[in-house]
């Protein structure tokens, strides 16, 4: 008898033709090419999520010259009219890309509840496991055939309200693929490394364990495709093909070649510089290098660590480092997604669980505010350059085209050509849909 | 009873020209109803002994066995809690969902009696008793939530469409669904929860049920039946169990039957219970439903005799194998597999790595008295668990695909340094075909066949010495674990 489950001749060919070996980056710069070409391409989302709930009024809605507007100043943009905060200045050159909602109005002002809403369209706490927006905007616009995972997430906050990050009763297959959920590792004091000022960002259970070789995995997968032909030979339930081929899916997402959408550093490092070099501007690096591989949605979170938008005290210089960080990622990531032609198929959705109060607080300070607060929307089908909605002088009312957050999600799923009435079914047999709001048309290119 | 149900379904299938599937061999035997009534795979001495053993009683025997395990309290309060609560609600509260498992366990333990389970559930008020609450809890402690949960748990009834319209395709009005919900409308629950203070719920006596758009009060009246007196002396909710849990209530019992058939076989005997009240022909499966729903009761709804007799038919212990296309599933003709749960799955990970640093293995398996679950095992049902759907589908995806490759839950069972049974096979006595033994009967619960003991040991004959050997076992161990085969219960 031959040795069938494990041929090591044939393990180490393998490993010589590549399979196991180091990938090459040469094919990388087609590949946005051939995504944006591709007649079949859908399109993707990216969701910068801002944990804590951002000043909307030292943003993107300032009353300059009014007691609540803070000692920030206004700058033009490159859409005549629509002025943003002086700390977004790279961002303002693709203000024409750009939509602000600024009459968003809510009733959640706790962070575990608004969190649910926003994210998921409906208050906490019903008998609908609801998933997030995000997972079930993922599952329409995914394709089977694709390798990388269809959400993917970065740096997620992890303690406030877990169910409206999760994918609920669309059930754990629809559940993000979480990046840099480990905090990055403390910079050492000795520096060789050339790009050891960025962060990195892994994917959880990507790399094989600890002290497994990749001569081990390969062994480890042999046996494991034997053993798994000869009991499904003989076996025909779908229930053990589906766990089959489930694996496949998961070995293939292990392929040097795939995995390697999340190495940064393949990446230059002056283009990891222009973004940023911590978790929210590596991540839109990232984003960007998922979409391009046709990753219908990735979500990128800043101030997820402590919520670091929740600025009760000292707000203006916690804004000003956020605006910093915020402007460089997300200004980067409009410019190379324009470059590759890849905006026009690229939705963008900024948004947090609530703004903040109008009225400065005795710490400098801004507290909680649903009442009127903003968000933004960008790129793919979404007409740019102009403000929706407006507040009052004070900025504590809506006086004009006031919008729910169901409006905003419907008008998400839009710009993706997702119908925001579409249905996903409970296991209770209810119906529900993505969004329960009405689409803004005045957005939507 | 179990010749009935045998005859039964046997009838049925050769009516329907099936030849039901072969007899399963004691080891499929073994490891399927381990799984189900215990919740792991066996141990290797217990196949063995098993195995070897040639008393022509022997699987009444093990069923005994296991009934009597505490692997049976636990993976029994498993399962119910799993099935109470609503999906996800254990992961915000842990604590009360440890009690809940501890209050539960100890009633399966014990074999309560299924009626008085039940009574005690829904009578739950909290305070020094922690762990019932969380049902009322977690349901919000509103009416029409715990009542659409009650009505599909415990009579088989999906009420919760008639909540704010008539039943589209049953006879159940919006009014019978908030008479049933009013049963509930005085229970509530503390007004402001304190760090440290116990949760408590309170029978008021105010408070009414009304429907939503009229807002018109409905008293509380049983489904299908009358509306409840006002009794002074009686709570609305006691009232309740007293009807619910009477020998004569036939969805009560019928409810409880058609779970645990479920609980064995993959699906319920009769699909749903809402439509075979209206039904004017019973189906042999109904029939059949309603007879064991009779020995139920008969028995004094106890449920582990209800698990001894459905194990001992011949249509639970037959093979999941069939030649040629598969019979229609209401047949019973041949067993269905059903993936594991992520609590079958990581406790029987577990049993090949204990884990050393702490007691946690004890608790999840032989459950003592504490308070706190094993975080490692939450967090991996967490991410493994799909919600309340059909039993027998797979309905994981890439990423539990990554996290069984590459995650610790696997790689501790197969880390040759970690693996408790990997050091097992190290003993100096063994040799190759001992050690492929040991593994295959490890996970699989059956001995290799030639193929898979002969390409086994011609990898293992090639390794140069001791630490090559262990990696090889290691490889093959991994590979066993995350097969196909493992992953499911069949």
């Amino acid at each position: 008898m031959n040795s069938e489950l494990l041929d090591r001749r044939q393990v180490l060919r393998l490993a010589g033709a590549g399979l196991l070996g180091a990938c090459c980056a040469r094919w990388l710069p087609a590949l946005a090419t051939a995504a944006a070409a591709d007649p079949r391409r859908r399109r993707s989302c990216i969701l910068l999520w801002m944990a804590g709930g951002p000043s909307q009024t030292d943003t993107f809605d300032m009353k300059p010259g009014h007691n609540n507007g803070g000692p920030f100043q206004e700058i033009a943009t490159s859409a005549p009219g629509l002025r943003f905060s002086e700390h977004l200045p790279q961002l303002a050159a693709h203000a024409d890309r750009l939509a602000v909602v600024r009459s968003l109005s809510t009733k959640e002002g706790d962070h575990d509840r608004g969190t649910h809403l926003v994210r998921t369209g409906q208050p906490p706490m019903g008998p609908v496991a609801h998933p997030s927006i995000a997972c079930a905007l993922a599952k329409e616009l995914a394709t089977p055939a694709q390798s990388l995972p269809a959400y993917v997430s970065v740096a997620p906050p992890q303690q406030v309200s877990p169910a409206a990050f999760g994918p609920g009763f669309l059930g754990p297959s629809y559940a993000p693929a979480i990046v840099g959920s480990q905090p990055p590792a403390p910079a050492t004091a000795v520096q060789s490394a050339p790009q050891a000022n960025f962060v990195d960002l892994t994917l959880d259970d990507l790399d094989l364990p600890a002290g497994v070789s990749e001569l081990q995995a390969a062994r480890r997968t042999q046996l494991w495709r034997a053993w798994e032909d000869k009991f499904l030979a003989l076996r025909h339930d779908a229930a053990f093909h589906a766990h089959h081929a489930i694996y496949r899916k998961a070995a293939d997402l292990m392929r040097p070649e795939v995995r390697a959408a999340f190495d940064l550093k393949q990446e230059p490092e002056e283009t990891r510089r222009r973004y940023g070099p911590g978790v929210f501007g590596q991540g839109c690096l990232l984003a960007r290098r998922l979409v391009e591989r046709g990753v219908p949605f990735v979500e990128v979170a800043l101030g997820a660590g402590g919520l670091g938008w929740d600025t009760h005290q000292d707000n203006f210089t916690q804004v000003r480092r956020l605006s910093a960080e915020l402007d460089a990622g997300w200004a980067t990531l409009m410019t190379e997604l324009q470059q590759r032609g890849l905006l026009d198929s690229t939705t963008i959705l900024w948004i947090g669980e609530f703004g903040r109060t109008p009225a400065i607080n005795q710490m400098t300070g801004r507290d909680h505010y649903p009442q009127a607060w903003s968000c933004v929307l960008g790129g793919g089908g979404i007409a740019g350059g102009e403000a929706y909605g407006r507040t009052s002088a004070d900025g504590m009312v809506v006086e004009e085209n006031q919008v729910g957050i169901g409006d905003v999600l419907a008008t998400l799923c839009a710009a993706l050509g997702v119908p925001p009435d579409h249905e996903n079914i409970t296991d209770a047999g209810r119906p529900v849909k993505l969004a329960e709001g009405t689409a803004i048309d005045a957005l939507l290119a | 009873m179990a010749d009935r149900i045998d005859a039964v379904l046997e009838q049925q299938a050769r009516r329907q020209g099936v030849t039901p599937s072969a007899a399963a061999t004691d080891a499929e035997f073994l490891r399927r109803v381990s799984l189900d009534l215990a919740g792991v795979v066996p141990r290797v001495s217990t196949v063995r002994a098993f195995l070897a053993d040639d008393a022509p009683g022997k699987r009444e025997e093990l069923v005994d066995r296991l009934l009597a395990s505490g692997g049976y309290a636990n993976h029994m309060a498993t399962t119910w809690r799993n099935r109470i609560l609503p999906h996800g609600a254990d992961a915000a509260r842990g604590r009360e969902a440890a009690a809940l498992q501890k209050w539960l366990r100890n009633r399966f333990a014990e074999n309560l009696r299924y009626d008085n389970l039940v009574g005690g559930l829904l009578l739950a008020t909290g305070g020094d008793e922690l762990g019932p609450a969380l049902y009322f809890q977690a349901h919000d402690v509103a009416p029409e939530k715990i009542a659409a949960s009650a009505a599909e748990l415990f009579l088989g009834l999906k009420l919760h469409c008639a909540q704010c319209h008539d039943h589209p395709y049953a006879n159940w009005s919006q009014r019978e669904f908030w008479g049933f919900a009013a049963f509930f409308a005085r229970v509530k629950g503390p007004e402001a929860m304190g760090a440290q203070s116990a949760y408590r719920l309170t029978d008021l006596h105010a408070g009414e049920a009304k429907l939503p758009a009229s807002g018109e009060v409905v008293p509380p009246r049983y489904p299908g039946g009358e509306v409840a007196p006002e009794d002074a002396g009686v709570t609305r909710r006691a009232q309740l169990v007293l009807w619910l849990t009477s020998r004569d209530n036939r969805y009560f019992s019928r409810a409880a039957v058609n779970w645990a058939w479920e609980h064995l076989f993959g699906r319920p005997l009769a699909g749903s219970l809402d439509d075979i009240m209206d039904a004017s022909e019973k189906t042999p499966n109904v029939v059949l439903l309603d007879a064991l729903a009779d020995y139920f009761v008969a028995s004094g709804f106890d449920l582990q005799e209800l698990w001894r007799t459905l194990t001992l038919t011949r249509v639970y212990q037959r093979s999941s194998r069939s030649s040629g296309e598969a019979p229609p599933a209401e047949l019973f003709a041949r067993m269905l597999p059903k993936p594991l749960t992520a609590e079958q799955l990581y406790d029987s990970l577990l049993l090949l790595a204990p884990q050393r640093d702490s007691a946690a293995a004890g608790p999840t398996i032989d459950a003592t008295g504490q308070l706190e679950e094993d975080a490692r095992r939450s967090e991996f049902v967490r991410r493994m668990r799909p919600p309340p759907g059909d039993p027998t589908a797979y309905r994981a995806g890439t990423l539990q695909a990554l996290l069984l490759m590459n995650g610790d839950a696997v790689n501790a069972a197969a880390a040759p340094e970690a693996s408790s049974l990997l050091g097992a096979l190290e003993a100096p006595f063994m040799d190759d075909q001992e050690r492929i033994e040991v593994l295959l009967l490890a996970t699989l619960a059956r001995p290799p066949d030639a193929i898979e003991r002969s390409s086994l040991a011609a990898a293992l004959a090639e390794c140069r010495d001791g630490a090559e050997r262990r990696q090889v076992l290691s490889d093959a161990l991994w590979a066993l674990l995350n097969s196909t085969e493992f992953a499911f219960n069949h």
